[in-house]
């Protein structure tokens, strides 16, 4: 099943787009960079708590010059979620200038679960800046007890810093 | 005929810093007119060409050449029917233009025949001055005919491994001599339904090194792909087989920095690997093959336990290259590493990559890529870590780095990290950029010409991979790369 | 102490730099608009002024940095005119700076980059020379064995790169160093012996030094012949060294 979030709009100034991904899907999410001179953030936060198939395309197109788009994914996996998150950066030829930014971040809490994490990049000039970054792993022990060791349960523990983590709920 | 000889010696002594007696040279390489240069000894007292194209009965012919065991040619003949069931990979580099008909097969020295120095192309003449390639080796590793072999040389230093257990023979001599340990690996790692080119490998292969090494033996000096007797220089379906036995030790090198030629435009060479308990195993290849080559590699090596495999890769030619060393680490803290660099000049396209499969716990990998592009060349990266349900403890990082030096060319990355296993991290970035205008100017405050500025910036981003590079492969390459930048190399 | 041959009579032989109505553009706005300046053989000139003022550009358009372009006026090294001329001639014909913000290049050594610069002079250089040159000064400005290593200014601290800047200079031994601002991010300690390195190598070369500095600390501890305030791309004040202790009270206002 293919969901789409609204219309990501090109606008001159910059803006920020967020999405949330709670449930089982494909999900695709485009920023077509064809303004001169606009910036865009793409900030997205998963939540894959149970089982399933969670697909994530993130795609980030560089048209013309001077701009720049930053594309951030954070998220849980955990209940038997079988998470793939796949960020597509491409600078085409024209898009001198351009600054782009892509990373992603899952963070896995059992043992029941997986992720994919494919971050692309296409460059087809040289005067920009790319990069990308992508990091899977779990709950730091050294967080979990340093709160244990303020009283806060294992449980308690990861909520904090699930929260601390994805900066909701 | 003495200057062979002499060629011999200065090439071992410039890689391997050891010198070796002068002696006459006995037996003859030659190359054939427009198909690759192969080197037999001159045991075989007729020459043979086989006609172009590959089927049930030229492959029958090859084996029946090598006097191979029944098991072999069957194993040929399953491989050629899976090669024609394949397809070639959508993915990767265009190998559209490439004629599986039109391709010699096998072949064996004439007695004449082959280009003299004249046909040479200039621009390959050049870079051999350049970057002080030996005269005597130039003709050599361009394809010139009269290069010889020596055999009493190479005994020499066949004797001291031996004395060690260690086997170190081309691979048909290898199969002939040791046809069970063969058989108890060959297609193991690799299997014929790999991929089109890996059953291609399997039915027409050709040369390539066979190496063992004993539990508990350091080979102590580096092996060479120049030292084999019956030196295939530039064997098309070259299938190499090392196996590392417990707690041993080996660095294996192939291949020259300085341009090779090969008239034989497709190259598909299988490598497989076994790096038992304990051992440590690093294989360094430095590939710069000229610009009408396809070098289409299947890599790939096994780790147990507490064994640790390097490649270290360098791509500097090729008309397109796709190649991604992998490593199945099987066993507990077993580690692998992948230091790679691609140079992409002007109609070249690297795809290059790495591979790491973490099955078992506590295994460790890292992925360091640099790659950079010139000239309207194209350098990809493709890689693969995957981590699988119950490596707990597995940990991998991957570095790849690309330098795009002007608007005409490209990079493109294409990592794949697959995680099955919560206990476990990975770290994974990517930075795209150029030489920064800032470098540029301190480096020129300080009296470098920009030219020269721009060589250093660019070895410099090569050097955490060139630092493990040996020393003299190392000098060779970090020139090549300053003449690249100067843009007087064809 | 200076010598005395070193400070001759001011002609045009003696004067090693001459800067005559420079005016310059940075992204197309003008920041320096129209500088008149002489510095003689061994002569140690101090260029203060408040931020923003334009010390950096003229210490980058002198270098040759191609972003900042000249539009009027004229700069003579040694009786040459330099304005058409890259950074890496200007450098060879003897003029140094000093980066207020020394860029990183990640795998290549300060003794490789020495070695090459020493080189295009068309000096025979053998790198164990270098090598052990290097590892002196290295020594005498306190700087760690490890960072020699690395690549230049990798990972290193702020203080760490300006040492490596001085290094170099010593090294190198140009005609005219340009310090920009080589005083802010050192403390005391090293504040104290990179100034008396500057010094001793003053007097053993006869270099001359425009000296930019951020802190008054570095100019009691050099021996300043000249001081120059440059405000909003003009030069608005000349003099000696009692200019710098008004200036240290009163600071920029009256310049208003």
């Amino acid at each position: 099943m293919k969901k789409r979030t609204q219309g990501i709009k090109n606008t001159r100034t910059q803006d920020v787009e967020r999405f949330l991904v709670t449930e089982p899907g494909k999900y695709e999410y485009e920023v077509i960079m064809d303004k001169l001179n606009s910036e865009k953030d793409l900030l997205g936060i998963i939540k894959a708590e149970t089982e399933g198939d969670y697909e994530i395309n993130l795609f980030s197109r560089h048209e013309v010059g001077k701009t720049k788009c930053r594309v951030e994914v954070k998220g849980i996996v955990s209940g038997g979620a079988r998470v793939k998150v796949r960020g597509r950066v491409k600078i085409e030829k024209n898009a001198v200038g351009s600054d782009s930014f892509l990373a992603m971040k899952l963070l896995m809490l059992d043992n029941r679960s997986s992720a994919v994490a494919e971050p692309e990049l296409e460059i087809e000039n040289n005067e920009v800046k790319a990069s990308h970054s992508a990091s899977v792993g779990r709950i730091d022990e050294e967080q979990l007890f340093y709160l244990a060791t303020r009283g806060v349960s294992k449980s308690e523990a990861e909520k904090l810093i699930i929260k601390g983590f994805l900066g909701v709920e | 005929m003495q200057s062979w000889g002499k060629t011999v010696i200065k090439s071992m002594s410039r890689f391997a810093k050891k010198v070796l007696r002068q002696v006459q040279d006995e037996s003859s390489i030659t190359d054939i007119g427009d198909t690759y240069k192969l080197g037999h000894s001159d045991k075989f007292e007729y020459a043979y060409k086989s006609a172009k194209g590959i089927s049930e009965e030229r492959v029958r012919e090859i084996s029946a050449m090598k006097a191979e065991p029944e098991w072999m040619l069957e194993i040929r003949l399953k491989a050629l029917k899976v090669f024609w069931e394949k397809e070639l990979p959508t993915w990767g580099g265009d190998m559209s233009k490439i004629n599986f008909d039109e391709i010699y097969y096998y072949l064996k020295p004439l007695e004449k025949a082959g280009r003299t120095w004249d046909e040479v192309p200039p621009e390959i003449k050049a870079t051999f001055e350049k970057i002080g390639v030996p005269q005597a080796e130039r003709e050599a590793l361009a394809g010139v005919k009269s290069q010889y072999d020596s055999e009493v040389i190479y005994g020499s230093l066949r004797k001291s491994l031996a004395d060690k257990g260690v086997i170190f023979l081309g691979m048909d001599e290898g199969l002939k001599q040791y046809p069970d340990l063969v058989k108890e690996y060959f297609g193991k790692l690799i299997p014929m339904g790999d991929n089109k080119l890996a059953a291609l490998n399997t039915a027409a292969w050709s040369g390539g090194s066979f190496i063992y090494v004993p539990k508990g033996v350091d080979v102590g000096l580096p092996l060479q792909t120049y030292f084999r007797i019956n030196s295939e220089n530039a064997g098309q379906f070259e299938r190499t087989l090392i196996i590392l036995d417990e707690g041993a030790n080996l660095h294996y090198i192939e291949g020259c920095s300085a341009p090779s030629y090969s008239s034989g435009s497709l190259h598909a060479a299988v490598v497989e690997i076994f790096v038992k308990k304990g051992a440590k195993m690093q294989y360094t290849t430095v590939q710069n093959w000229y610009k009408n080559v396809y070098n289409l590699v299947t890599k790939r090596a096994r780790v147990e336990e507490d064994g640790l495999m390097r490649w270290i890769d360098g791509n500097l030619g090729s008309k397109l290259t796709m190649k991604y060393p992998s490593c199945i680490l099987a066993g507990r803290k077993a580690r692998g590493e992948i230091l790679s660099i691609a140079w992409a000049g002007a109609d070249q396209h690297q795809d290059t990559g790495a591979k790491m499969i973490h099955l078992a716990p506590e295994t460790t990998s890292q992925i360091l890529s640099k790659s950079i592009s010139k000239g309207g060349g194209r350098a990809t990266y493709r890689g693969l870590v995957q981590i699988n349900k119950g490596a707990k403890g597995a940990r991998s990082k991957v570095v790849c780095d690309a330098l795009i030096l002007d608007s005409k060319s490209r990079s493109d990355t294409y990592p794949t990290n697959k995680i099955m296993e919560n206990e476990s991290t990975l770290e994974h970035e990517a930075v795209v950029s150029r030489i920064s205008e800032e470098q540029l100017f301190y480096l020129m405050s300080r009296g470098i010409s920009e030219h020269e500025a721009e060589g250093m910036i660019v070895n410099g981003f090569l050097e955490p991979v060139m630092r493990e590079v040996p020393f003299e492969y190392a000098i060779e390459m970090n020139r090549l790369v300053n003449l690249e930048m100067e843009g007087s190399v064809g | 102490m200076k010598t005395q041959e070193l400070k001759k009579s001011r002609t045009q032989d003696n004067e090693l730099l001459i800067i005559k109505k420079l005016k310059v553009e940075v992204e197309g706005k003008e920041i320096l608009k129209g500088v008149d300046l002489e510095v003689a053989r061994g002569e140690v000139v101090a260029l203060m002024g408040p931020n923003g003022s334009g010390k950096s550009s003229f210490s980058n358009t002198l270098m040759g940095n191609p972003n900042y372009k000249i539009t009027e006026g004229e700069i003579f090294f040694e009786g040459k005119k330099i304005n058409e001329m890259s950074p890496d001639e200007r450098a060879n014909l003897g003029i140094f700076m000093a980066f207020q913000y020394p860029v990183s290049i990640p795998g290549v050594t300060v003794r490789e980059m020495l070695i090459a610069s020493m080189r295009s002079k068309g000096q025979e250089v053998k790198a164990l020379d270098v090598k052990r040159q290097v590892e002196e000064v290295a020594r005498e400005l306190r700087i760690g064995d490890d960072l020699l290593s690395r690549g230049l200014n990798e990972g290193f601290s702020g203080g760490e790169k300006k040492k490596m800047e001085i290094l170099q200079m010593k090294v190198l031994q140009p005609k005219l160093a340009i310090l920009d601002e080589t005083d802010s991010g050192l403390d005391m300690d090293a504040l104290n012996f990179v100034a008396y390195e500057l010094q001793r190598q003053i007097e053993q070369t006869g270099m001359s030094v425009i000296l930019i500095t951020h802190y008054q600390k570095m100019l009691s501890l050099v021996e300043v012949d000249k001081v120059v305030v440059l405000k909003k791309g003009l030069l608005v004040d000349k003099g000696g060294k009692t200019l710098i202790a008004e200036l240290g009270k009163n600071g920029y206002k009256k310049y208003e």
